[in-house]
């Protein structure tokens, strides 16, 4: 049955992937029903294509991809019947995280501490600027994989990186400001 | 690209931030609050790096606190919601579901294709037999609601011609020439072998529990072999009929041709007038049948007269006792597509399957409990035990562990 060793394997990977995948559909603001409808989608498609599997290099990668490639396909067709703004790639996607910290050993208030100054220091940031904490932090992807993912281009960010650096020599204290400019 | 922190910049970044950062000794909560700490950690940027080694450098002091800092930190998480162990099961079985819909309408197509050429198909469940199965679970002290598995030794498919005997591990493909030469292949990839087969007398393919293979005979005829299933063939049909015998269980497609058809069994045989269809005779089965997919067939046994079936008729033969019902085909072919359909199956006759399928063997014993427990839904017969098991677990509201060779299934979990 070599259909079934495909198909084990793509049972392997939904299975290790998909809290990860549920996970950030719904930090960019999708609801259960439809984050759900966007992971079958994905994994049929992988099903219907077995082959591709092997060429894939980095699955978790390819997987969020796909995700975020579908769920903006949904996200466009719905703005398309609400006749809202145009908005080709998402940029007006939410990103909503929340922080917790795990380790039961930890003392409460350093726990609470920890919490609130990560907690003001995200909220400050721009949906997309999450978006690049949760990839990098939670999900392990290079700066590369990112901005492929986000569709940036490199020189385009860079442009703006440098722009905000350049605000921050004059505010020192400031350092976060980097991050809460809309840089990216 | 996403690099925020440049490097043209860092020896500034480092000046000013030391500037803003007291001289006097810092406590890992003082870390835990600084922006730049956060990033670094949050951000795992290897830039950072070099800052903070030279931080240390200049506050050697510092070194556990800063430790304690990143030991902290590492348990910072992002809050998710996740989707309970039920849901994700639902949605693996949509996935499969809408893949083998499209599969179906796939192999539909083809088996359309082929049907000009088949004039007809069986599946022939047919007689089993023990002594492929050995061994039986470790006797454990009885329950009446736990039913213990155990995984037996592996073993090979095996090809008896007149001049040798290949063995094989994985499933196979074999396909005979009309020169009587046969090419075999595993379906797990390796190269096609050639073999000579016997021409006069039969070729015997004993496929064991927990192996499946397909036979493509000289005349174009197809067989299905299932787990469990001894079948002998001749290399090219020189007589007045072509005949095979079989034990276990075949779903065949039968080529059209001048010669008539005939599968054998221990207990009867099947004469084809143009057909497919299934025939089940596995000798720990109560009873064997034939189940007719396409055309026509005709069941004899010694003293007995011959039994005329159309398509979807399903022929069950319990001893002497033969009687003929209307069945839905899809069910009792499925096993060749790679998966079971269940509607109000006892989960004791899934496990019968699960056994042949597998290698394995359950101590089944005959209690009201189990025999009221079906399940319903489709079980995909995969290479993964444990993905097996965990469907049967859900759609039979029983739970399984499994411990090395051996499954014990709860059935109140």
């Amino acid at each position: 049955m070599p259909y079934s060793n495909n198909i084990q394997e793509i049972d392997i990977l939904y299975r290790t992937y998909v809290q990860d995948l549920f996970a950030y559909a719904s930090y960019l603001g999708f609801e259960r029903e439809t984050s759900k409808d966007a992971i079958q989608d994905i994994f049929y498609k992988l099903c219907m294509d077995t082959q591709s599997i092997s060429r894939i290099n980095n699955k978790r990668f390819y997987l969020l991809r796909a995700l975020k490639n579908r769920l903006l396909d949904i996200y466009k067709q719905t703005r398309e019947t609400a006749t809202l703004p145009e908005d080709e790639n998402g940029t007006l996607l939410p990103f909503t995280i929340q922080v917790t910290v795990e380790d039961e050993l930890i003392r409460e208030e350093d726990r609470e501490l920890i919490r609130t100054r990560i907690g003001q220091m995200l909220q400050q940031l721009t949906d997309r600027q999450r978006e690049i904490i949760y990839l990098r932090y939670t999900q392990e992807l290079s700066y590369e994989e990112i901005a492929q993912l986000m569709d940036i281009t490199v020189p385009a960010t860079r442009k703006l990186c440098h722009k905000a650096i350049t605000r921050l020599r004059e505010y020192p204290h400031l350092l976060f400001l980097l991050l809460t400019t809309g840089v990216i | 690209m996403v690099v925020v922190f440049y490097i043209e910049t860092a020896q500034n970044r480092l000046a000013m931030h030391f500037n803003t950062m007291n001289m006097s000794e810092k406590k890992y909560t003082d870390f835990l609050q600084d922006t730049q700490f956060i990033l670094w950690r949050l951000t795992r940027d290897s830039e950072w790096d070099s800052y903070w080694e030279k931080y240390l450098e200049e506050h050697p002091t510092d070194a556990s606190e800063l430790q304690k800092a990143i030991d902290h930190f590492s348990s910072v998480r992002f809050r998710t919601e996740k989707l309970p162990a039920n849901e994700v099961e639902q949605l693996l079985a949509h996935i499969h579901q809408r893949t083998s819909q499209a599969g179906k309408k796939y192999s539909l197509r083809r088996r359309l294709t082929t049907m000009v050429a088949a004039a007809c198909v069986i599946l022939l469940a047919g007689t089993g037999f023990y002594f492929l199965q050995s061994g039986t679970p470790d006797e454990l002290p009885f329950r009446a609601d736990l039913i213990v598995g155990e995984n037996l030794e592996e073993k090979e498919i095996y090809l008896i011609t007149e001049t040798q005997t290949a063995a094989f591990p994985g499933d196979i493909h074999i396909e005979l020439d009309r020169d009587g030469s046969a090419t075999v292949r595993e379906l797990n990839g390796n190269n096609p072998q050639s073999l000579s087969t016997a021409k006069v007398q039969m070729n015997k393919l004993v496929v064991p529990y927990g192996k499946q293979s397909q036979l493509t005979l000289p005349d174009g005829t197809n067989v299905w072999i299932n787990s469990g299933s001894v079948l002998e063939f001749p290399s090219s049909f020189e007589g007045n009929n072509r005949m095979i015998n079989m034990m276990g269980e075949i779903y065949i497609e039968v080529a059209k041709d001048k010669k008539p058809f005939l599968v054998q069994t221990p207990d009867f045989s099947v004469q084809v007038y143009g057909t497919s269809f299934n025939i089940s005779a596995y000798k720990d089965n109560a009873s064997q049948s034939v189940v007719l997919v396409e055309g026509s067939v005709g069941i004899t046994a010694t003293g007995r007269e011959e039994t005329r079936m159309s398509p979807s008729e399903m022929v069950t033969l319990a001893g002497n006792e033969w009687s003929k019902t209307l069945v839905d085909v899809s069910r009792y072919i499925s096993w060749k597509e790679g998966y079971l359909i269940l509607e109000d199956t006892p989960i004791t006759e899934v496990l019968k399957q699960v056994e042949r399928f597998y290698n394995l063997t359950f101590d089944i014993h005959d209690s009201a409990n189990l025999r009221e427990r079906t399940c319903n839904g489709k079980l995909y017969l995969s290479n993964d035990l444990d993905n097996v098991m965990t469907t049967i677990s859900l759609l039979s509201s029983t739970r399984y562990v499994r411990d090395g060779k051996k499954i014990y299934i709860d059935m109140n979990p």
